[in-house]
């Protein structure tokens, strides 16, 4: 006997049928859903502190000493807005001369030597005027291992790459040319800053690599990865980010549109302190304006 | 050879309906309730009980996270197999 299709049955149907649609919408192409449909990701906006820290050695041992407050090769201050869908990346260049409380003027990769990572919120802070919910300290190894395990990431390199320096066991030797990067090529191109450009140069390499990453975990192959990634982050990063914040953001960051910023600035030497990258205040106010 | 014409005697069609949307191929083969019960487990059961755990906890999200992950996979392989396989 056939069954009559009646109106609750029918309801069913148009449920079942639409939580499939939003099923493969939502692992597919995420963005396209409309933001009240979201879930499972940051609902109020906020600051992020990214550190991406270089590597201490033993002088005995020449063993990586990765519990040691270590200088911020990368530091960006992360703006996550989820009612734009955006995701602003302000770079503040390494050698870029700031105030770090209760010490002179000094470059402001020191402040996490001199007092970890609340000095150095304080110090960007005090910079930008923007106050900073949480932290992400990042070691090489632990971006090494992330890149490896989501299968590397695409990106264009821009010229040949060749430095060596033994005392930070770093060799970086990158050929020119579209190409996927692996874990350890990744971070000798984010590292790499022996050109006419110097450090402004890497700061831009580093954020063409942070949307290339992006990139790379929108792939719908990489969310069957999710839980390794998870684990990889508990022992490679160090945050105040609690972590069902951290899994919220990680899958927002596959909604969102990146986009990444510098404030324009002049480089200079000073005495005792050496070269320094002066941010221009008026710049930085505007973009601080803008976005944040 | 013997595989070969085991494999002709399959349910092509029904096999990638399943592939393509877990437990539509059983409904295809007249097996609503079966199809209706895999389309709900991987469709609905499982994403909920995700949001619920990330609702909860960070912690608790990861276990179920890698649970449901196992779940969902099984459960549609098993549905492309049984699809492919079916005998009335």
């Amino acid at each position: 006997m056939k069954k009559k299709l009646d109106a609750s049955r029918l309801t069913a149907i148009i449920f079942v049928l639409l939580a499939i649609i939003y099923f493969y919408f939502y692992l597919l192409t995420p963005r396209l859903i409309p933001n009240f449909l979201k879930v499972g990701i940051i609902r109020h906006p906020i600051n992020i502190l990214l550190m991406g820290t270089d590597m201490t050695f033993d002088s005995v041992t020449q063993k990586a000493l990765p519990k040691i407050n270590a200088r911020t090769d990368t530091l960006a201050l992360i703006h996550v807005d989820p009612i734009r869908g955006k995701i602003y990346l302000l770079s503040i260049p390494r050698d870029t001369l700031a105030d770090i409380p209760g010490y002179w003027p000094t470059k402001i990769n020191a402040a996490n030597v001199y007092g970890g990572p609340d000095l150095i919120k304080q110090t960007v802070t005090n910079l930008t005027g923007v106050q900073i919910d949480y932290f992400l300290q990042i070691r090489p190894t632990g971006l090494i291992k992330m890149v490896d395990l989501i299968g590397g990431v695409n990106i264009d390199v821009e010229k040949d790459m060749r430095y060596v320096d033994r005392a930070q066991k770093l060799d970086i030797n990158l050929k020119a040319g579209q190409q996927k990067l692996s874990g350890k090529k990744a971070h000798e191109f984010i590292r790499f800053r022996h050109d006419a450009f110097g450090d402004i140069g890497r700061v831009e390499r580093q954020q063409k690599f942070f949307r290339a990453l992006v990139q790379s975990l929108k792939k719908p192959s990489n969310i069957i990865k999710a839980p390794f990634a998870i684990v990889i982050a508990l022992q490679e990063i160090n945050t105040d980010l609690p972590l069902n914040q951290t899994i919220r953001l990680l899958n927002f960051s596959r909604m969102a549109r990146i986009e990444s910023m510098l404030a324009s600035g002049e480089a200079r030497d000073l005495p005792v302190v050496g070269s320094v990258w002066i941010i221009d205040k008026n710049n930085l106010k505007e973009i601080i304006h803008e976005h944040f | 050879m013997s595989i070969f014409k085991t494999m002709l005697k399959w349910h092509w069609i029904e096999g990638l309906a399943s592939f393509l949307i877990a437990g539509l191929g059983q409904v295809f083969l007249g097996e609503s309730k079966k199809g209706l019960i895999i389309i709900l487990t991987v469709y609905l059961a499982t994403p909920f009980a995700l949001l619920s755990a990330l609702a909860i906890s960070g912690y608790l999200f990861l276990p179920i996270l890698g649970i449901c992950s196992v779940l969902i996979m099984g459960v549609w392989l098993y549905s492309i197999w049984n699809a492919l396989t079916y005998r009335a």
